[in-house]
């Protein structure tokens, strides 16, 4: 103690600073570490939850990048089908479409090539009854120069037997 | 006038064609005493009647008459009509009876063959 007050210190003193500066650290504790404390933690919650928005975006994001990725080859995918689809769909289309053009042209020239022969058949047919009538009337007009009246005679006298002996058939008027 | 019975009208025709004439006296009756329809009726069936019991027989040439007895052998009863014609018939001989024909010309032939031919054209 001796020693103590030798460098000046005073008990009494010291110790109602100690008291002081008790009163004054639980002041502070209440008054103003608390307060500080609370805002600093909420301030360190509301960072953290920043950061953790931010990774949560981040993550997202790389998400949404993946999933475009994958969007796209699909969508690159679906593409090359609907192309290839499509080409096939031409192919088949631009194939038909020869075929039926070939086919319409067969059946033209068929059709023609049957008018032309049907054609030539009437006007043959027509020729032929044009000739057989002809015919017909040169043959009535030297019929009766054709047979001598002894001809005739014969075949008057022949015509008469075979109906006679019924070799002939009757037609209807 | 007297008016005659449809059956009455064709009894009387058939009568007349029968009898293969008709007197003065009956063609008087006729014509004073049948209406203008029952003569125009009896005109039909005298025609009738005459086409029935007629045999036309167009030919060509001259039938010797043992040509002519087979004729009248072949259509018995019948009146048989001859007719030359011999720039139709050609030769042969055709008779027409009733609504039958018996061809048997030349020319009946050549218009078979003519028919046949324009057939198979």
């Amino acid at each position: 103690m001796e020693i103590l007050n030798l460098f000046g210190l005073e008990t009494k003193l010291f110790v109602a600073q100690i008291v002081n500066f008790v009163i004054l650290f639980f002041i502070l504790k209440i008054l103003l570490y608390k307060p500080i404390s609370q805002m600093l933690e909420e301030r360190s919650k509301k960072i953290k939850q920043g950061l953790d928005d931010a990774e949560n975006a981040k993550k997202t994001l790389l998400n949404a990048d993946n999933e475009k990725i994958s969007i796209l080859k699909v969508a690159k995918v679906n593409a090359d089908k609907i192309l290839e689809n499509t080409k096939i769909s031409a192919e088949s289309l631009k194939q038909k479409t020869t075929e039926d053009a070939k086919k319409q042209a067969t059946d033209i020239i068929d059709n023609a090539k049957r008018l032309a022969k049907d054609e030539f058949n009437k006007a043959s047919r027509q020729v032929g009854e044009i000739s057989v009538d002809l015919s017909k009337k040169i043959i009535s007009k030297i019929l009766s120069e054709i047979f001598t009246e002894e001809e005739k005679n014969i075949v008057l006298s022949k015509a008469v037997d075979k109906i006679e002996h019924g070799g002939y058939e009757k037609t209807t008027n | 006038m007297v008016v005659m019975k449809k059956l009455q009208i064709k009894q009387f025709a058939q009568s007349i064609v029968a009898s293969g004439e008709i007197s003065n006296d009956v063609a008087t009756w006729l014509l004073n005493n049948l209406t203008k329809a029952d003569m125009k009726l009896f005109v039909k069936y005298l025609a009738l009647e005459i086409k029935e019991v007629t045999v036309i027989a167009k030919y060509a040439g001259q039938p010797s008459d043992i040509v002519k007895n087979k004729i009248q052998k072949i259509f018995q009863n019948k009146n048989i009509v001859y007719v030359r014609d011999d720039k139709e018939i050609g030769a042969g001989i055709k008779f027409e009876f009733g609504d039958y024909i018996l061809d048997y010309t030349v020319s009946a032939m050549i218009v078979k063959i003519m028919k046949g031919i324009k057939e198979s054209l």
